[in-house]
């Protein structure tokens, strides 16, 4: 049986071309002209996976727009040793990081009980065929419910389409360790998703 | 699935090490049947995030406050995340000549009558729009929430025009997310979508400069 590659080509070809596009316009030193460039390919993307750590939408955009900004002040000094892609990723996470630290540090005399949101869907009948959206909005239920490290992973992983390699150089842990806490997720993932009468 | 459970042992494992799947799984129509589910997984994750995308006018917002400001030439200045809060747009100084239209767009919360800092506010707060203007014949102060338009006014309620700019005072009834905007020309220009997207677009392809003031979260 072959293995699923998992990253589509298309996906592969398109970031491929943002990122040659935005480096040849750092080679010519037009930062901002590559900043540019990587706001339009990447913004997207950034943007859904500071809201996983973030969980509303002003706060993704927040540190979506951090982001962008330390990378152009970066772009500069940016050596080639992870991809564009990545290395917006890893400013990214830490920009996140940084603010539920400082989140955190504002709420210290507050206690705030940090529930996944509760699933406002409809219960599924087993026998009905279980539609896109409703799995997809089952799903966010369930990745509300794992914790920060294994949503980060399973999200890079499927929703990013990033290969581990890209991962590792991202949350900075071994590929390995990476490897099996997605393994042991999708099945998390797919019991939670029983529980809800949604059957894959 | 009741029977055979190599697969969510086992072969998941192998799928993400990258390693060739063991012939079992080939054969064993439990595994067969867990590998499709799985793979239907694998693509719903992929998409949870697609309802997800920001606001329109992100990628103007990050390129005005990269802009050198005469006010601050510290590059730590906006690092903190001042820059989007204050939302005040001056690069249209370095970029044009003196007699081009130049402007800023700050904006206050209010709640009752006690002015209070911050991106999110809660329904029944005020919004207090501050815009100044130079070297501009046309000026529209502009309010749109959920991209969209709330009010387009210039010199008629609920703006008011002095020799400077433009104040507005808006009442946040409504849940979601106000986005302030100014455009500034020297001719008259005509944005009829009401719509975000679309009147930015044509204040843009009108010559206009348009000035995007810092989200508001109403929640």
């Amino acid at each position: 049986m072959q293995c699923t590659y998992l990253i589509s080509a298309p996906r592969m070809a398109a970031d491929e071309m943002a990122e040659q596009a935005a480096l040849n316009a750092l080679r010519k030193g037009q930062t901002q002209d590559a900043l540019r460039r990587l706001m339009q390919a990447y913004g997207t993307e950034i943007y859904r996976f500071c809201h996983s750590f973030m969980k509303n939408e002003t706060d993704a955009e927040d540190m979506l727009q951090l982001t962008f900004m330390q990378a152009f002040e970066s772009l500069g000094n940016y050596e080639s040793r992870a991809s564009l892609r990545s290395w917006l990723y890893t400013i990214a996470r830490h920009r996140c990081l940084d603010k539920l630290k400082a989140n955190r540090r504002l709420n210290a005399r507050v206690t705030f009980v940090d529930e996944p949101p509760e699933n406002t869907n409809e219960p599924h009948h087993d026998n009905d065929p279980v539609s896109d959206d409703q799995l997809s909005a089952a799903l966010r239920h369930c990745l509300a419910r794992v914790s920060d490290a294994v949503r980060t992973t399973v999200l890079l992983r499927f929703q990013s389409e990033m290969s581990y390699p890209e991962i590792e150089g991202v949350l900075q842990e071994n590929s390995k360790t990476l490897q099996t806490r997605v393994a042991r997720a999708l099945p998390a993932l797919r019991k939670c998703l029983d529980e809800q009468g949604i059957r894959l | 699935m009741s029977g055979c459970t190599r697969f969510e042992s086992e072969g998941l494992l192998q799928l993400e090490r990258g390693e060739p799947l063991d012939a079992h799984f080939d054969q064993c129509p439990d595994c067969l049947q867990a590998r499709a589910q799985y793979d239907r997984l694998k693509r719903a994750i992929g998409q949870t995030g697609d309802h997800l995308t920001p606001s329109a006018g992100w990628q103007d917002r990050v390129l005005q406050s990269i802009e050198p400001s005469p006010a601050s030439t510290s590059p730590r200045w906006w690092m903190g995340g001042v820059a989007l809060a204050a939302s005040a747009v001056v690069a249209a100084l370095l970029i044009n000549p003196a007699s081009s239209p130049t402007g800023t767009l700050g904006y206050e919360l209010f709640d009752s009558d006690v002015v209070y800092r911050g991106t999110s506010a809660k329904p029944g707060d005020r919004l207090r729009l501050t815009s100044t203007i130079t070297d501009a014949s046309y000026a529209s102060l502009r309010l749109y929430r959920d991209d969209q338009l709330v009010f387009a006014c210039s010199d008629e309620p609920p703006c008011q025009r002095s020799a400077d700019g433009i104040t507005a005072d808006a009442s946040l009834d409504a849940l979601g997310r106000y986005q302030s905007v100014l455009v500034i020309s020297q001719n008259a220009i005509t944005m009829e979508t009401g719509m975000l997207d679309g009147d930015v677009l044509a204040a843009r392809e009108a010559g206009g400069q348009v000035i995007i003031g810092q989200i508001i979260d109403v929640r």
